[in-house]
């Protein structure tokens, strides 16, 4: 797909990054190196360490509030687990994954556009005006890379090393893809949707991040052009002024600083499609680390997950009170029918109380009344049901590239 | 939480560096009329010392940071070939084949196991 380069402006756009970088280049590494630039980060590896939780810094990015810093150059910025104590994810707390390093520093929105081209009638640009002209809807769903809990693979694999908080539930508002695509005139015979954000390589030869959505999916009336999240604009790490919001779907869809819309009468071929982000034909997205899957598909909806929230790991609690056992559960649109707890390492299981209902796609709370009545070590433990009958299951799945982790996670606390 | 709290306060008093509280308040865009921009982190990061560690440098570190290699489990010879012919062959990188071979080396040495574990072929970063 061919956008303009963020250098040329066309698209509002000017790279503070592209900027550094030719300033690195010019004086070499000590830029990079200089100890006078040092950064706001702080080792948190004394915390205790929470199964995964990443035991990187945290680093306070731009519109951020302390995260853990996974890398910083493309940035990944992951969650702390603490974060997900509240239903919905604020905004400066949000994780942060970029493909490649070249991302906007700086949108200008007077002058930013999204173009609508391909298979259709005609093709035209919006403005970020007209976009907002357009009905508008918001949907409380969750945003989780396909990668998340990468970290936790046995045996491990390459890849972004994320704990669990590659992930986070917002209100997401924004015109529907469909109606701008209506407004296109899709003609017979397009089989999917092409997406470009504004990111690029450092260096010309590195595959463009453009990703692909079936038409079908495109269509669907949840997707959606997003430019605002909880009620606020995008922070910038997040994809203002404008991003791709897929309900259900792994992030890898949810372009961020979309530029670029082009309907297509044959498949994406690029790494991004293919051998990125595919995901084994097996129902549970498992194989053999020794005789990996031949078949592989575009990995696509988000399987059902629920964390225990608190008490955290490692964390204490007081013999022969009442614990309010609690945490969240998703999946990828079907929506959570139940959620189970266990105390004793999966040995026996009791509901859950499930709290608010903030649609299909969000997070849902859970509550567990529990009272330790001996001091000592317990393995908590929870288990999500879908409203479809999907299960957590009892042990993890491996692919090869770390995805759709959904194993029951345990949690030990301290009794005493 | 308030252990980590104390704990992450303690460090901050002891290495003298930039305060930071979970309820730090984020840093704000900068908006002029219709210009938004935030300022992109520069934060420095050195492997340890191994053979070749100046032709990594030289070769990998302008289009990705350090952290990239830091953050990965060890893994064996195979597995970082792999990821060397990754970025060589996809992202694009112009590296000759003794650099890369260089390169292979000295990830191997700072964060290499035995080659008996199975394979791992990555996909995505």
């Amino acid at each position: 797909m061919s956008s303009p380069s963020p250098a040329d402006g066309p698209a509002g756009i000017t790279s503070g990054r592209r900027d550094f970088l030719k300033i690195l280049g010019a004086s070499s590494l000590g830029a990079l190196l200089s100890p006078a630039v040092a950064p706001s980060v702080t080792a948190a590896a004394a915390a205790p360490a929470a199964v995964g939780a990443n035991p990187g810094e945290l680093y306070a990015g731009p519109e951020k509030i302390p995260l853990t810093l996974v890398t910083d150059r493309p940035l990944q910025l992951e969650s702390p687990m603490k974060v997900f104590r509240t239903d919905i994810t604020p905004n400066e707390a949000f994780y942060v994954r970029t493909h490649l390093a070249d991302f906007p520093a700086q949108i200008d929105t007077a002058s930013y556009r999204l173009s609508v081209g391909g298979h259709i009638d005609k093709p035209f640009a919006l403005t970020l005006a007209e976009i907002r002209a357009l009905p508008a809807v918001e949907i409380t769903a969750v945003n989780q890379c396909s990668g998340n809990s990468r970290s936790l693979f046995k045996p491990r694999v390459a890849g972004v090393q994320w704990g669990n908080g590659a992930m986070g539930n917002a209100k997401w508002k924004g015109a529907r893809l469909k109606d701008v695509l209506e407004k296109a005139g899709v003609k017979t015979g397009a089989v999917e949707v092409q997406f470009d954000g504004v990111d690029r390589g450092v260096i010309t030869s590195t595959p463009d991040y453009v990703k692909a959505l079936p038409l079908e999916r495109a269509l669907h009336p949840d997707t959606i052009l997003c430019y605002e999240m909880n009620g606020a604009p995008l922070p910038l790490l997040n994809g203002f002024p404008l991003r791709l919001v897929v309900p259900g779907w792994y992030a890898t869809y949810w372009m961020k600083w979309i530029t670029e819309i082009k309907v297509a009468e044959t498949p994406l071929a690029n790494f991004w499609m293919k051998p990125a982000y595919r995901i084994p034909t097996s129902p549970d997205a498992n194989e053999d680390p020794a005789a990996l899957a031949k078949d592989t598909v575009p990995i696509n909806r988000m399987n059902i997950r629920s964390f225990i929230i608190e008490p955290e790991w490692n964390g204490d609690v007081p013999v022969n009170k009442p614990c309010d056992i609690s945490g969240m559960a998703f999946d990828g649109g079907d929506g959570v029918k139940l959620v189970e707890v266990s105390t004793d390492g999966g040995a026996t299981w009791a509901e859950a109380k499930l709290g608010p209902d903030l649609g299909k796609y969000s997070f849902r709370r859970f509550h567990f009344a529990w009272t330790p009545t001996k001091a000592g070590a317990f393995k908590l433990l929870s288990r999500a049901t879908s409203q479809s009958g999907a299960q957590q299951p009892a042990t993890a799945i491996w692919n090869r590239s770390g995805y759709m982790r959904n194993v029951t996670e345990a949690t030990f606390v301290f009794a005493s | 939480m308030k252990r980590s709290l104390l704990i992450l306060s303690a460090l901050t008093i002891l290495t003298g560096s930039v305060a930071i509280a979970a309820d730090d308040k984020p840093s704000a865009r900068k908006v002029e009329g219709t210009i938004h921009s935030i300022a992109l982190p520069n934060l420095p990061h050195e492997l340890p010392p191994g053979p070749n560690s100046d032709v990594y440098v030289a070769n990998c570190t302008s289009c990705h940071t350090s952290r990239y290699v830091s953050n990965q489990p060890p893994f064996p010879r195979k597995v970082w070939e792999a990821e060397v012919v990754k970025m060589v062959k996809i992202y694009g990188a112009p590296i000759d084949e003794e650099k890369q071979k260089q390169i292979i080396d000295y990830l191997v040495a700072i964060r290499g196991v035995p080659d008996a574990a199975p394979a791992a072929s990555p996909a995505a970063k």
